[in-house]
C-alpha cells in the first residue's frame, strides 16, 4: 500500500453477516469516509457488496448508505486490478503455484481473471490449473462444523486435484478457504503450502 | 406423512463412508456435469436462461388464470382433470380410474410427481401390478430401493451390483455388460407394455393455451407408457403449467442439455388428449391429476420462484455436497440443492429440519439452473427462516453474544486476543472438535493483523 | 370423486394477491449462435452430422431405384417390415422389390383396436414425416398410428428436401400448433439411455436404428 501512496486505514469491527447485527454495523463501516474499503475475503465483500443494500432496504436510516457503501468496497485483487491497476505491479518469485477460486469471489463478485493477471505479473512464477478449479473446496462458515464429514470430503477432492498439479503453492484469495484446506491437508501429512494471494505478492517485491 | 430427511443426520454418516459409492458417483456427475457444459457451446445459454426464467415466472404468476385456461383446453380435447390437494386423494384417484376399467397391470414411466406421492407401493398394495419402465427406475424396483438421482435414478449403482441383481429377480446369467442387461431389460418390459391394459406417466409441461401435456425422454418407455394402453393417466404438480406452445422452443433447448448434455432428448410427446377419430392407437381415456401438496402455499413468500422448477437434475450434478453423500443421504425423493428446498417446503421442516443446513453455499447450483432460480439464497433463506422458529436457547444465547460481539469492537478484539490463550484448554477444544477431529487448529498468530498494523511495521 | 379445485384455487389466489403480475417479455431472436443457411445442402450436412452423433444415418438418394437399393441392403433379416400408407403411394415403384421379397403389412391392413401384438414382431419400419429439424437432427412425426415408431428395431423415413427446417424456432410455431392430431412425436437419434454407470446403450425400449432418406429429384 505505502508503495503506491495510497493511505490504508484499518476499522474497528468485523463484516457481519447477520440481519439484526447489521443495523448496528452503520456505527462502524458505514462511517468510514474512506475512499475504499478493501477485504482479504470474498465472502465478507460480497455480504457487503450484494446483501447488505437489500437488506436493510427497509430501513430509512441506512438504505442509502449501504447502496453507497456498496460502490466503494473491494475485495483485495478487484482493488488491484480495478483501483491501483495490476500493470503497476511487477514481482519476482521462483515458485510453482496452483490457484484455487472462492466460491464467493467467483459466483457472487464475478472474480475469476483479476488474480490471474496478478500472478502473471510475478516473474519465475509458475502457475499450473487445478483440475475442477471451480468447485468448492468445502468450507461453508458452519457447515464445516455441522456437517465436517462432508465438509471434509469435499476438500479431499480438492487436495487430490492439488496434488496432481505437483505444485507446491495453493494461493487463494480467501482466507477461510485456506485455513480450511490448510488444516485438513495438515491431517493427511500434505506438506505443500497454502497462501493467501497477498502475501505471495508481498514475498515478491521483497 | 412422515419422511426419512427427518434422520439426515445418521443418513449422510452412513453413505460417506462407502468409498465406491462416491468414486462412482463422483465420475458419473463429473462427466454429466462435463457435457452439459459442452452442449451449450452452440446457444446462447445465458439468453435461454432469462427467457426461461421470465416465462417460468409469468407461469407461476398466473397460476390461477394458466390452469384455468389449460383445463378447459385439455377438457375440449377430451381429457379428465383432477385436482388432487394431498398424496392420498391423487392416490385415491388412480385407484379409483384403475378400479373402474378393470385394470391388472400397468406401465409406468418416470415422474417425480409419483414418487412424491408413493403411488407405486399404493397400487400394488391394492393388487395392481406396477412395473416401473424407465430402466434406473426398473432397476430400482427390483431392488426395493429408491431412486437417488432425479433424472438418473441408478446412479448409485454399480454394473455388477445390476448384474447381481437382474440374476437373482429375473433369471439372467451373470453377465454386467451394460448392453446386455439393458437388452434383458427390454426383453422383459416388451412383455409387460403388450400386456398392460394402463399407463402412467408423469409430464414435464402443460400448455396453457392448447391443453398439452408435453413429455420428454430418452428410451421410449414413455412414448410406449402413454400410448399403448387404452387408459392413460398423468401424474404431475400444478406448477407445470406453461403458457404457450411456443414457449417450448426455449425449454425443450435448455432441458436436455442441462439434464444430459443432449441438445434435445431422444423423444418429446406432445399429448393433446385420447386418440381421434383418423387415429387407429393410442388412448381412448386420459386423465390429468394436477397435485398441490404444499405447492400453492408458497406462492406469494419468498420461496414462490422455488415454483419454476423444471426438474432438469443439474443443480445436483454440480453438487459437491451431492456428489459425496449420493441421494439416499437425503431421505426424500427430491436429493440434491433443489430437493434440501422443496422437501422441507412440500414435506414440512419438521420432516427435514437439516437439510437447508446440508450446503456450503457454493452457489454452483445456481449458476447452472436454467431457470435462474437462486438456489443457495433461497437456502439461506430457509435456514434464517427455521432458526427463528425453533429458538433453542443455546442457538438464541450464540447468536445474542455474536451480535454483541460484532457490534463491539471492542468486545472482538478481546475475545480474538484471548482466543489465542484459550485454545490451549480443554473445554474449548472440546467445542472445537467438529472441527479439530477433522482438520488441524489453524495456529492463531502471536500477534494479529491489527496488532502488527497498529504497531506500524507494515509500512 | 369430488376434486379439490377449488381449494387449490383459493390458497393459490390468496397468495398472488402480494405476487407481481408481470407478463413476460418475450423475444424472438433465435438462441443459436449461428444461424443455418437456408441452402437444403448445407441444412442437410447439419442434419446428418447431428444424427450420425447420436447414432442414426441420413442420405439424399435422387431415384426410386437409390431407394429401393438402400432398403434392400439395410432390410435383411425376415422379421417384417411395416409400411406407412402415404409412403407407399407415393413411393411405390422404390418399395416393390422389397414388398415382393420381404413379409410386409400396409397401416391400411390395421382396423381400429387392433392388437398392438401385431405390431410388435416388426424389425422394420418405413414412415413419413412432418419435419425433420437440422439444428438437433430430429424427426417430427404426426402419424395416425403411434405404436410402429416406438417399437420397430429399425426406423426408416423418406421425405423430401422441403421438409428440412433450420431449427426448433421453425417447430414450435402456430402453424404447428394448430395441425390438428392428438399427438406430435419428436424422434432424435436412437432409443438410448446411460442408466447403468453412464454407459450409453442403444435400442432401450424403441428403434435401435435410424435412417431418414430425402429423396431428391
Ligand atoms: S432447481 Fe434448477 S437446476 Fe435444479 S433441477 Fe430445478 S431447474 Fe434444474
Amino acid at each position: 500500500m505505502a508503495m503506491h501512496q495510497i493511505n490504508a486505514f484499518m476499522p474497528d469491527g468485523p463484516a457481519s453477516t447477520h440481519h439484526s447485527t447489521i443495523h448496528g454495523k452503520a456505527g462502524s463501516e458505514f462511517d468510514l469516509k474512506q475512499d475504499y474499503v478493501v477485504g482479504p475475503s470474498g465472502s465478507c465483500i460480497a455480504m457487503m457488496r450484494n446483501f447488505y443494500p437489500g437488506l436493510l432496504q427497509a430501513d430509512q436510516r441506512y438504505s442509502q448508505v449501504a447502496a453507497e457503501f456498496a460502490t466503494r468496497i473491494f475485495e483485495f485483487t478487484e482493488f488491484i486490478n480495478n483501483v491501483v491497476g495490476v500493470e503497476k505491479f511487477t514481482g519476482k518469485l521462483n515458485a510453482v503455484v496452483s490457484f484455487h477460486d472462492s466460491c464467493h469471489g467467483l459466483r457472487e463478485l464475478g472474480i475469476k481473471q483479476g488474480p490471474r493477471n496478478i500472478l502473471r505479473r510475478i516473474n519465475g512464477l509458475k502457475l499450473i490449473e487445478l483440475p475442477y478449479n471451480e468447485v468448492c473446496c468445502g468450507f461453508g462458515g458452519t457447515f464445516a462444523v455441522k456437517f465436517p464429514e462432508i465438509s471434509v470430503a469435499m476438500a479431499d477432492e480438492k487436495l487430490k486435484n492439488f496434488d496432481q498439479t505437483k505444485a507446491d503453492i495453493l494461493v487463494s484469495t480467501d482466507t477461510s478457504c485456506l485455513m480450511h484446506l490448510h488444516g485438513r491437508a495438515k491431517r493427511k501429512g500434505f506438506n505443500q503450502r497454502f497462501a493467501h494471494i497477498a502475501e505471495i505478492m508481498a514475498e515478491s517485491i521483497s | 406423512m412422515e419422511i426419512e430427511a427427518k434422520h439426515f443426520k445418521e443418513l449422510y454418516k452412513k453413505q460417506i463412508v462407502k468409498d465406491r459409492l462416491r468414486s462412482n458417483l463422483s465420475k458419473a456427475t463429473l462427466q454429466a456435469v462435463d457435457s452439459r457444459e459442452e452442449s451449450f457451446k452452440e446457444v446462447d445459454f445465458q439468453f435461454l436462461r432469462a427467457q426461461a426464467k421470465m416465462i417460468r415466472e409469468e407461469s407461476v404468476s398466473h397460476l390461477n388464470e394458466l390452469l384455468s385456461e389449460f383445463e378447459d383446453q385439455a377438457r375440449k380435447n377430451g381429457c379428465n382433470i383432477f385436482y388432487a390437494q394431498t398424496p392420498e386423494k391423487a392416490r385415491a384417484y388412480v385407484l379409483d380410474v384403475a378400479v373402474r376399467n378393470n385394470v391388472k397391470l400397468i406401465v409406468k414411466s418416470k415422474s417425480m410427481v409419483t414418487e412424491e406421492i408413493e403411488l407405486v407401493p399404493f397400487l400394488s398394495e391394492k393388487g395392481i401390478e406396477t412395473v416401473e419402465t424407465d430402466l434406473g427406475e426398473y432397476i430400482v424396483q427390483l431392488a426395493k430401493e429408491k431412486p437417488s438421482h432425479i433424472t438418473t435414478p441408478a446412479i448409485h449403482k454399480s454394473r455388477t451390483e445390476i448384474a447381481e441383481l437382474f440374476h437373482e429377480k429375473i433369471g439372467t446369467e451373470m453377465n454386467d455388460d451394460p448392453k446386455f442387461l439393458t437388452a434383458e431389460a427390454r426383453r422383459v418390459l416388451r412383455e409387460k407394455f403388450l400386456a398392460a391394459d394402463m399407463g402412467i406417466s408423469g409430464a414435464n409441461f402443460l400448455i396453457a393455451e392448447t391443453g398439452d401435456a408435453v413429455i420428454v425422454e430418452n428410451e421410449g418407455n414413455a412414448r410406449l407408457s402413454t400410448s399403448s394402453t387404452n387408459v392413460h393417466v398423468v401424474v404431475t404438480g400444478i406448477e407445470k403449467v406453461i403458457p404457450k406452445f411456443s414457449d417450448l422452443r426455449i425449454f425443450m433447448r435448455v432441458l436436455g442439455r442441462s439434464s444430459t448434455g443432449q441438445k434435445l432428448t431422444s423423444y418429446v410427446s406432445v399429448l393433446r388428449g385420447p386418440r381421434t377419430e383418423e387415429e387407429k392407437d393410442g388412448p381412448r381415456e386420459v386423465h390429468i391429476v394436477l397435485l398441490d401438496n404444499g405447492r400453492s402455499s408458497l406462492l406469494g413468500t419468498d420461496h414462490q420462484e422455488v415454483l419454476n422448477c423444471i426438474r432438469c437434475g443439474a443443480c445436483l450434478n454440480v453438487c459437491p455436497v451431492y456428489r459425496n453423500i449420493g441421494g439416499h443421504a437425503y431421505g426424500s425423493v427430491y436429493p440434491g440443492p433443489i430437493g434440501s428446498l422443496v422437501t422441507p417446503m412440500y414435506f414440512g421442516e419438521k420432516n427435514a429440519p437439516d437439510l437447508p443446513f446440508a450446503s456450503s453455499l457454493c452457489g454452483n447450483c445456481s449458476e447452472v439452473c436454467p431457470v435462474g432460480i437462486e438456489i443457495h439464497h433461497q437456502l439461506l433463506s430457509l435456514r434464517h427462516e427455521i432458526v427463528a422458529a425453533r429458538k433453542s436457547r443455546i442457538e438464541r444465547f450464540l447468536f445474542k453474544n455474536y451480535r454483541k460481539t460484532m457490534l463491539r469492537p471492542g468486545r472482538y478484539q478481546m475475545i480474538g486476543r484471548f482466543a489465542r490463550a484459550l485454545s490451549k484448554f480443554s473445554v474449548v477444544r472440546r467445542i472445537m472438535k467438529p472441527w479439530t477431529d477433522y482438520r488441524d487448529i489453524p495456529e492463531f498468530p502471536s500477534q494479529s493483523f491489527r496488532e502488527i498494523y497498529k504497531s506500524g511495521k507494515l509500512n | 370423486m369430488e376434486d379439490d379445485r377449488e381449494k387449490i384455487f383459493g390458497s393459490i389466489r390468496r397468495g398472488l394477491r402480494q405476487a407481481e403480475q408481470t407478463d413476460a417479455a418475450r423475444e424472438n431472436r433465435s438462441p443459436l449462435k449461428e444461424p443455418l443457411s437456408a441452402d437444403f445442402q448445407i441444412r442437410f450436412e447439419k442434419f446428418n452430422s447431428e444424427l450420425v452423433k447420436l447414432g442414426g444415418e441420413a442420405y439424399v438418394l435422387d431415384d426410386f431405384k437409390g431407394i429401393s437399393d438402400f432398403l434392400l441392403r439395410h432390410i435383411t433379416d425376415d422379421a417384417g417390415v411395416f409400411i406407412y400408407d402415404e409412403v407407399s403411394g407415393i413411393y411405390d415403384s422404390a418399395l416393390s422389390e422389397l414388398r415382393s421379397s420381404r413379409t410386409y403389412k400396409l397401416s391400411t391392413d390395421f382396423e381400429n383396436d387392433y392388437d398392438k401384438r401385431d405390431v410388435a414382431q416388426f424389425g422394420s419400419a418405413i414412415l413419413p414425416c412432418a419435419a425433420c429439424i437440422a439444428e438437433t437432427g430430429t424427426i417430427v412425426l404426426r402419424n395416425s398410428m403411434r405404436l410402429p415408431a416406438a417399437l420397430a428395431t429399425r426406423l426408416f423415413v423418406i421425405t423430401e428436401p422441403v421438409r428440412l427446417m433450420a431449427s426448433l424456432d421453425g417447430l414450435f410455431t402456430d402453424s404447428f400448433r394448430d395441425a390438428g392430431g392428438s399427438n406430435l412425436f419428436l424422434v432424435t437419434g436412437p432409443s438410448r439411455t446411460a442408466d447403468i454407470e453412464k454407459e450409453l446403450v442403444t435400442g432401450v425400449h424403441g428403434p435401435k436404428e435410424v435412417y431418414v432418406i430425402f429423396h431428391k429429384e
